[in-house]
């Protein structure tokens, strides 16, 4: 239970960090609320750690008139207590609030979290549902890439050797956008078995605009399109909820090593319909 | 106040040092020139080993010696203490030799300057294997056509076989009107303390003596084997129990990693230190429950449950442990519990697997029994139409029947004789606190609104404070102040406070004057040690009878002191004082230095010193029961489980603390609550275990433990001379019964059968439903 | 132990410290084994027990889940610095022994560095600030109702 050896930088500005993260083996150090453990069972055994920590402008939450910039080294305690995030994008900040435990969040970041990539985790799901978009810094260039691209699978994702996510841009909602997440786990703070992320914009009576996935269902998060495109063109007095309905017999391919995604087919359409009662009640 | 201290919930004298940091666990021992071992466990669930090369290994910085089977072969096996003559011998040992039988199993210890440089040598160890076929199913384990055997030699993978034979239950069946049958399906789960196992070897004592520091429950046992191990006196061996961070019965085992420690330690003249990681806890401590019942009752007319036969088998995995064949004793010789039923027969097979070793964890065989004997009462009671609890009033052995001769026997404590209770009582006081006949009405009422709510009861008699002795030694010193030495090893159960108090009460003296020492070999020179429920009842006991020696040669020493006539002074607030003349006595301070070595033998006394010890040898088992109601509510939509309401009226005799009884009571049913509804240790299809640490083998935390309501009952025992029994597994053993009834019960209207423990999580419970939706439809 | 090392300042219970550590030497190692405060126990190693909640900053973290080289310049709390120097308990372990909440006491001093933690945040949390403290911490003896006792009765209800 003890790390493999390696060694370590803690360089202090990110051309620094780049040029490091170029050597073959090595492996970006944010939170470490996943690396670290896995570290331990030496599950990884990276030959350098770059500690992004002594990098300046990391770690900011910034808004211009569209969107939050989520910096790589923003952690879930941060987040959770940003009023702009709790007020744009509130989803986000319901979400966080079923990762890990207290210490826990007050470590790990948002990026961190979407690079590792776990199919039980929250954030990524939050990341697709919002049409987050990721910025990817490697020494030779930058690119975006979306939330619905960055996840490839089970614990794998886009992002290329030698490159670091630079920030995790999220579109706002309007103003009043309110967000439900619902999930169902053997106990408090365990892996989700089956989640739903719900954010609902709403005037007038009708559903602006929804944002809804599921995780736990498949190896990558799961945008449930009919779901929201049944919100968004619901009548004012449809029973919102039983929409959920809709995400009945989505396909769903089996989470690899794990026995629980018919599970989640299963309960997925209550669980979609709960995530909207609990939105709708938040509006 | 000394007097009337028994019975009070006194704060515990351990918590100071607990709360500040100051406690000292195994893994706190830091002694010089210390090494670190890392164990190299088998990767295959079953396999001839063809090679082991350590010339890498050795060659990495910081290596100082590599053991694998071959250095260690000329050593016993580690010892199964409850194997009966007739039992097969797989006993485990001390590192792998040709064969492995279980993923974990150890096949070679690296030892190293520090844990690091340790574990990176371990990475280096080649071990060629070739599998061999791997037999995780009990049922084929046990079959006449085993998909393989572990131990050829013996020809069978069944290790030994407990049978209970009571009555005629043939004749019975014969006249039965009605007969039940089911198979209860028992899963893999796991003591899993916070604090892993852990050793210090330290081979640097003065003559060479061994020092073994080791995350134990039973110190004294744990020098008896490794003696017996390494061929050496015991006098040879210290070991020592520091502060231990729970066992729970996972602890009261004696391992391979006691052993091979102090055989690294003793070939590199250098302290030892292994401590268990978590992920290999849960290989390399065994496990626990496995089981598959199958259960007969012939049941008359009137709801009289006349007989019972079980056969059993338990999946004790790849080798007998220690305590091997007690789960499988213990639930055959206690199926029964508080019901008369006066027909019985029980075969019940120990099954060797290609898992890690399954022995004790708290409850030991009582929780499976419990759960069969009241999921069956549960079915008889709702098939013939009769009030379950009725149903089990008409079976239940009233006080009256009191004591009850059983006719079975429990391996190494001996006969099951129920000595004290009020089982009926205890259900009655039970259902009143648990309010049973409105939470009947709201069970209704929600049923109506289409919730699924459950209501399970579960009483049970349950063997407590086994022999077959334990040890008191009280000393008072010329400061007043009393030391005691206790045979027992409690690691969290609060036995020092509960044994201060019954020593204070003895001697009329606050209780925090009294220090309580244990778990040291070369303190403590005889011990047997904490499990079965056994520690403030047996060790608590033998604390008060030297105490009360104390007293009584006090009394002849101030009776010279006070130049009065013994039969004239009394005890009173921890002074001897003569009857009816104020102002003249003496103090215990007082006494006690009269009697030391540099004064005069006082007159009349054979030995110096205020200083006594006592054995306690224990006549018979002491039999403690409870009754248990839980309220269950599932999700209809996702398959959760939650507790809602929990109560429970426990009845282990005398209580010494109240408060720390209580305890007892909630963190059993925290464990029972785990095991049915989150704990499992599963094996995919080529024997590796699925669990690798606490990210995916869920205990439960505060957010699914119910409100708990706690009643108490004291039916003194005969069998204590203070009227003690044990309380510290009960709680376990009517949680796995009431949650388990509270569960079948809530799905009863859906048309699931419940035949087992789960664990009901929501995907076996949403697979339940499924399933009984199919067969209803088909 | 590591080929790599560093120099670390990092202050603990009060107290600063220069240190040179191997890169890949845990806090918890660090804490325990380098400077001997064994109060912070490892019950898991992967961060779900909570036994080695220390507090970094003022904050909770897993020293289990922390580099030692990423403690660097920060103020290390744990269960050491709680008590009186004169051994007398701090509000919060008198609240723990008066209502029961520990028993053998491994994870007890996690607890009560979220505790402390907690209560300095929120002098007197309310019943959803103390349930996400106990998300955070495993405890395999008390059941825990004893330990909400105390949370509850150290923010002033019960």
């Amino acid at each position: 239970m003890k790390p493999a050896p390696f060694d370590y930088e803690s360089p202090a500005t990110l051309d620094e960090a780049l040029a490091l993260l170029d050597r073959p083996g090595a492996c970006p150090l944010a939170g470490g609320q996943s690396l670290i453990p896995s570290l331990s069972t030496r599950r990884m055994r990276p030959d350098l750690l770059v500690d992004l920590r002594r990098i300046p402008n990391l770690r900011g939450i910034d808004a211009d008139a569209h969107s939050l910039r989520i910096g790589p080294l923003v952690t879930f305690a941060e987040a959770a207590a940003s009023s702009e995030l709790r007020s744009a994008c509130p989803l986000v900040v319901e979400a966080i609030r079923h990762v890990g435990s207290p210490a826990i969040r007050n470590r790990g970041t948002l990026a961190g979290n979407l690079v590792w990539a776990d199919p039980a985790s929250e954030l990524p799901l939050v990341a697709v549902a919002l049409r987050a978009v990721l910025t990817l810094r490697h020494r030779d260039g930058v690119r975006e890439v979306e939330a619905a691209d960055f996840f490839l699978g089970a614990f794998e994702t886009a992002i290329r050797p030698g490159e670091i996510v630079i920030s995790i841009r999220i579109p706002k909602g309007a103003t009043g956008a309110r967000a439900g997440f619902a999930e169902v786990s053997l106990r408090r703070n365990a892996p989700a078995l089956a989640a739903v992320a719900v954010q609902i914009e709403a005037a007038d009576g009708r559903v602006r605009a929804a944002r809804i996935a599921a995780g736990s269902l498949q190896p990558t998060p799961m945008r449930l399109a009919s779901v929201e495109a049944a919100l968004e063109a619901a009548e004012p007095g449809t029973d919102l909820p039983a929409l959920g309905a809709l995400a009945a017999g989505q396909t769903i391919a089996g989470l690899a090593g794990q026995s629980t995604a018919g599970y989640a087919g299963t309960v997925l359409p209550a669980l979609v319909g709960r995530a909207i009662a609990s939105t709708l009640a938040a509006l | 106040m000394a007097v009337g201290l028994v019975g009070t919930p006194v704060r515990r004298l351990e918590d100071h040092r607990l709360l500040t940091g100051k406690a000292c666990y195994v893994a706190d021992i830091v002694l010089p020139h210390m090494l670190h071992m890392a164990v190299v466990r088998s990767t295959r669930a079953h396999a001839e080993i063809m090679d082991i090369r350590t010339a890498a290994a050795l060659a990495a910085p910081g290596v100082r010696l590599i053991l694998t089977g071959e250095d260690v072969r000329d050593l016993g096996p580690l010892p199964c203490i409850d194997l009966f003559p007739d039992s097969k011998p797989a006993l485990h040992r001390v590192l792998a030799l040709d064969k492995v039988r279980y993923v974990g199993e150890p096949v070679a210890v690296v030892i190293a300057d520090d844990v690091y440089a340790a574990e990176d040598a371990a990475e280096l160890v080649e071990i060629y294997y070739r599998d061999l076929p791997v037999v995780l199913d009990l049922e084929e384990a046990a079959s006449d056509a085993p998909p393989a055997l572990l131990y050829p030699e013996f020809g069978t993978n069944v290790a030994n076989i407990c049978r209970q034979e009571v009555g005629d239950p043939d004749a019975a069946f014969a006249g039965a009107a009605h007969v039940f049958e089911e198979t209860f399906r028992i899963h893999r789960y796991a003591a899993a303390p916070m604090e892993t196992r852990g050793v210090v070897a330290d081979p640097t004592a003065q003559g060479g003596r061994i020092t073994l520091h080791t995350s134990t429950q039973f110190p004294h046992l744990v020098r008896a084997f490794l003696g017996g191990v390494l061929g050496i006196p015991e006098s040879e061996i210290r070991v020592v129990a520091p502060d231990v961070g729970g066992g729970f019965g996972a602890k009261c085992e004696f391992y391979p990693e006691e052993v091979v420690s102090v055989v690294a330690a003793r070939r590199l003249g250098r302290p030892v230190r292994w401590i268990e990681g978590r992920q290999e806890h849960f290989v390399a401590t065994t496990h626990a429950r496995e089981q598959v019942h199958a259960m007969r009752a012939a049941v008359d007319a009137d709801g009289v449950v006349t007989a019972v036969t079980l056969k059993s088998l338990t999946s004790n995995g790849a080798a007998m442990f220690t305590l091997a064949t007690t789960p499988a004793s213990i639930s055959s010789a206690m199926l029964r519990g508080p019901y008369r039923i006066p027909n019985y027969r029980a075969e019940s097979l120990s099954v060797l697997t290609s898992k890690t070793p399954l022995a004790v964890y708290r409850g030991a065989g009582h929780p499976q029994a419990v759960l069969c004997m009241e999921l069956m009462m549960d079915r008889i009671a709702r098939d013939l139409g009769i009030d379950r609890i009725d149903l089990r009033r008409r079976n239940m052995l009233t006080k009256q029947e009191l004591p009850s001769d059983r006719g079975t026997a429990i391996v190494l404590a001996g006969k099951v004789v129920y000595d004290s209770g009020d089982y009926p009582g205890c259900l009655d006081r039970v259902l009143e606190l648990a309010g049973w006949d409105d939470r009947l009405r709201r069970q209704a009422e929600a049923r109506a609104q289409g919730r699924i709510v459950g209501l399970g009861v579960a009483c049970f008699v349950e063997e407590t404070a086994i022999g077959p002795y334990e040890t008191g030694h009280v000393r008072v010193d010329g400061s007043g102040k009393v030391t005691v030495l206790t045979g027992a090893s409690p690691h969290g159960q609060g036995t020092a406070t509960a044994i201060a108090q019954l020593v204070a009460e003895e001697l009329q003296i606050p209780f925090t004057d009294v220090t309580v020492r244990h778990g040291d070999t070369d303190v403590v020179a005889d011990g047997v040690g904490t499990f079965a429920s056994r520690g403030g009842a047996i060790a608590g006991a033998a604390a008060r009878l030297a105490a009360h020696k104390v007293r009584e040669k006090a009394v002849l020493i101030a009776s010279e002191l006070l130049e009065a006539a013994a039969v004239d002074i009394e005890w009173v607030d921890g002074r001897a004082a003569i009857v009816g003349v104020p102002g003249r006595s003496v103090t215990l301070a007082e006494i006690a230095r009269r009697a030391t070595a540099w004064n005069s033998l006082p007159t009349g006394l054979s030995s110096f010193n205020l200083d006594e010890v006592a054995h306690h040898q224990v006549p018979g088992i002491s039999f403690a029961n409870a009754a248990h109601v839980a309220e269950v509510e599932i999700d209809r939509d996702t398959g959760t489980v939650r507790v809602l309401d929990y109560a429970v009226v426990h009845d282990s005799g005398r209580i010494i603390n109240p408060m720390i009884v209580e305890g007892q009571v909630h963190g059993g049913i925290a464990q029972g609550l785990g095991g049915l509804l989150m704990e499992e240790i599963a094996y995919d299809a080529a024997g590796r275990p699925l669990v690798s640490g606490f990210q995916d083998y869920f205990l439960p935390t505060s957010a699914e433990m119910p409100e708990i309501r706690t009643g108490f009952m004291e039916s003194p025992t005969p069998l204590n001379p203070y009227g003690m029994k044990g309380a510290g597994e009960g709680g376990t053993t009517g949680a796995v019964g009431a949650i388990a009834g509270a569960v079948a019960d809530a799905l009863v209207p859906l048309g699931v059968r419940v035949a087992g423990d789960g664990p009901f999580t929501p995907p076996a419970v949403m697979a339940l439903l499924a399933a009984a939706r199919k067969g209803a439809g088909a | 132990m590591s080929r790599d090392t560093r120099e670390i300042t990092v202050t603990v219970n009060g107290a600063p410290k220069r240190l040179t550590v191997p890169v890949r030497l845990l806090l918890s190692d660090l804490l325990r084994d380098v400077l001997g405060l064994t109060g912070t126990h490892v019950g898991c190693g992967q961060g779900p027990c909570g036994s080695c909640t220390v507090l970094a900053d003022g904050g909770t973290v897993r020293s289990c889940l922390m580099l030692a080289v990423q403690a660097d310049g920060m103020e290390i709390e744990t269960i050491e610095g709680v008590a009186a120097g004169d051994g007398a308990l701090h509000r919060i372990q008198e609240a723990f022994r008066e209502h029961h909440a520990l028993q053998c006491g491994f994870c007890t001093p996690g607890i009560v560095m979220a505790t402390v933690g907690l209560l300095r945040r929120s002098p007197h949390p309310s019943a959803d600030e103390r349930a996400e403290l106990m998300e955070g911490h495993l405890c395999r003896c008390t059941g825990y109702r004893n330990i909400d006792a105390a949370l509850a009765a150290l923010a002033g209800e019960g």
